[in-house]
């Protein structure tokens, strides 16, 4: 167990830059989420802190020795891969311990080893088979246990429940959790399931394009992104983004004469700031049709699309010419093409300039 | 429609179904008889003795099963000048064919491994200059390899024919196993280089365990061609040195007085065997090896 340190890390291929600059500080026993879309480097950050790959510029620190010319191996790091990377000529046994034997480690030790966490991931009865022969789920066991029994002091996870049906990545999320829990382990996770990160994560690293645009934990990501990016990327649906314009600390939606919302009880980061071109977020889950508490605006609106997901049901409203979306219990029966009484709760905004797109 | 309709036209259809079946087989079969025919008169030709192939008919069936064709083939007739048989020849293939096969396909495998699991700046560029030379001709490489095997002090030797055909054949079986080789997973390698294998460790513990369709392709591949290769087997060796090709082709053109058909065709059968039980056996990996990759699995 270790802490890991990336200071300023670049990385090139070829004239593409595809990481721009990273610095993130984990803490012995963290469990850090790079979430990010596809293609925004967050794979090449975990092969360079593997040391699959090397980086251009900047610094890997392992239990505060820096690894830049280090093997893969001698980092002492496990990787478990998204497609398991089982190898296929050999028994789940020698799967598990290869590395071990590639060692030299003792004969003793390894059958220790072995026991140790194939009891812990209740994979005895398949020591024998090869991994053709085992499901999906089976195979993430193996592979997790292959990383385990080295008892590495960083544990990097490659997008591991991707291949994996709905159900099955649940479960294992859910074991993975469990795991971190009892054996307190540093972990790094690639993914880019947003609700992976949130359940996993004792914090999250949001990249795009190369760069981390908020670290943080999943509580402030999802409350207080620090950048449109982040707001957008993260809740399903996305939230509004209301353009507008800020004045003496009311907000007036583009397109609209009469609506003026008042700003008054936001916490500005910076508190100079009184007027400008910004852009107004809430999340569909923090519009009601009662006023559920005293920070409620009341505000009407058009309803023009449902729909219906079983456990809830997701309104288009026109909010004068620009897209608003609720999320509402799909217990209520809700009208169509008919202006509607919502309230935003204001406790829950977000304001974004729009030039820099940052929070403010 | 009514309900006799429906049975017509099920009728009908399943009639036409049968008709068309019947017609495939029908071609099939005439293809097969035609292709079978030459090993049919092949056979029958070296039982025969003179005498029947005289006056007999070219797909008769010999009188009785006479080996002795056969045995002139294999030992010769006994007197020593000018006499060509294939025994000799046949083990100089052997011991040309066996070594040949293995180092060009092991040395292959490994480029290939190398060119899709160890990615190197120019790898593209060397694989390309691969896929060239497997369009190299035969002709194209026979005066510089001559010299080459002169200045090595090779030349007239089997080992200097096993380099002809480790070299020839390097570009063929690199390219079979690059392309095997990129269907499989580079995070299998990744993983064992973090569980801390080399370069080696990964090909022999790992990779090559799992390459047997594609090694079979490349053996049969290498046999057939070294095998029945007569061009660089007449240009490089002469006297006891030659392979069968090269024996079989001085045996057949140049008995002096009568044409021997017996002793040829035995002759030509006997050449042609090893390729023939290599495809029997390892036939069915051949074709599921060659597309192998082509299909997801």
């Amino acid at each position: 167990m270790a802490n890991l340190k990336i200071n300023d890390i670049n990385k090139n291929f070829g004239s593409t830059e595809v990481l721009k600059g990273i610095n993130l500080d984990i803490n012995d026993g963290d469990f850090l989420v790079l979430l990010g879309p596809s293609g925004c480097g967050k794979s090449t950050l975990l092969n360079t802190i593997a040391g699959l790959e090397t980086s251009n510029s900047g610094e890997i620190l392992i239990d505060n020795h820096v690894v830049n010319n280090m093997e893969p191996s001698d980092r002492d790091i496990a990787l478990v891969f998204q497609s398991y990377a089982l190898y296929p000529a050999m028994t789940v046994r020698k799967n598990v311990t290869f590395g071990l034997e590639q060692r030299k480690t003792p004969k003793e030790k390894i059958s220790e080893a072995l026991n140790e966490v194939s009891n812990l991931l209740q994979i005895n009865e398949l020591l024998d088979r090869k991994p053709s022969q085992l499901s999906g789920g089976q195979r993430q066991r193996v592979a997790m246990g292959r990383a385990l029994v080295r008892h590495p002091k960083v544990f990097l996870f490659d997008e591991p429940l991707s291949n994996l049906d709905a159900k099955l990545r649940v479960e294992m999320r859910r074991e993975i959790k469990k795991l971190h829990k009892r054996l307190k382990t540093t972990i790094v996770y690639v993914t880019h399931d947003q609700t992976e990160a949130m359940s996993l994560g004792t914090n999250i690293a949001i990249m795009d394009q190369g760069k981390i645009q908020q670290c943080d934990t999943p509580k402030n990501i999802y409350n207080k992104p620090q950048n449109m990016f982040v707001a957008d990327f993260i809740g399903s649906p996305s939230m509004n983004l209301l353009e507008g314009s800020l004045n003496n600390k009311m907000f007036k939606p583009n397109g609209s004469d009469n609506v003026q919302i008042p700003l008054e009880k936001y916490d500005f980061i910076n508190k100079n700031i009184n007027n400008g071109s910004i852009f107004l977020g809430i999340r569909p889950e923090h519009v009601y049709f009662d006023k559920v508490n005293e920070d409620c605006f009341g505000i009407k609106l058009k309803s023009e699309i449902i729909e219906y997901t079983g456990h809830e049901q997701i309104i288009t409203f026109n909010f004068s010419g620009q897209q608003f979306l609720g999320k509402f219990p799909s217990t209520i029966d809700i009208q169509m093409d008919k202006e509607l009484d919502l309230y935003i709760d204001l406790k829950q905004i977000s304001l974004f300039d729009k030039n820099t797109q940052n929070r403010i | 429609m009514t309900e006799n309709n429906y049975y017509q036209l099920e009728k009908s259809s399943k009639n036409k179904k049968i008709i068309y079946r019947w017609i495939l087989f029908i071609i099939l079969g005439l293809f097969a008889i035609y292709y079978i025919a030459p090993l049919y008169v092949m056979i029958v030709t070296s039982f025969k003795t003179m005498e029947e192939i005289r006056q007999g008919n070219l797909f008769s069936l010999p009188s009785a099963l006479n080996f002795e064709a056969w045995d002139v083939a294999w030992n010769g007739q006994g007197f020593s000048a000018g006499d060509v048989f294939l025994k000799t020849y046949f083990w100089n293939s052997v011991k040309l064919v066996v070594p040949a096969v293995i180092i060009s396909t092991i040395l292959g495998a490994i480029n290939g491994y190398a060119l899709t699991k160890w990615r190197f700046k120019g790898d593209s560029y060397i694989f390309l200059l691969f896929l060239f030379g497997t369009f190299i001709p035969y002709q194209a490489i026979l005066l510089p390899m001559s010299r080459t095997l002169g200045s090595m002090g090779i030349s007239n030797s089997i080992y200097g024919l096993i380099l002809v055909h480790v070299v020839y054949g390097l570009c063929f079986t690199t390219l079979f196993c690059r392309n095997y080789y990129i269907s499989i997973s580079n995070e299998i390698v990744k993983a064992a280089r973090i569980d801390g294998a080399g370069f080696f460790k990964i090909f022999f513990r790992i990779i090559l365990p799992i390459s047997a369709p594609i090694l079979v392709v490349t053996v049969i591949w290498q046999f057939t061609m070294i095998w029945n290769d007569f061009l660089f087997g007449a240009t490089f060796t002469f006297g006891n040195e030659a392979p069968i090709q090269v024996a079989l082709n001085n045996m057949v053109l140049t008995s002096s007085s009568v044409k021997r058909y017996n002793v040829d065709m035995a002759a030509a059968i006997i050449a042609g065997f090893p390729t023939l039980i290599v495809y029997v056996l390892a036939g069915k990996y051949f074709i599921r090896g060659l597309t192998a990759g082509s299909v997801k699995g």
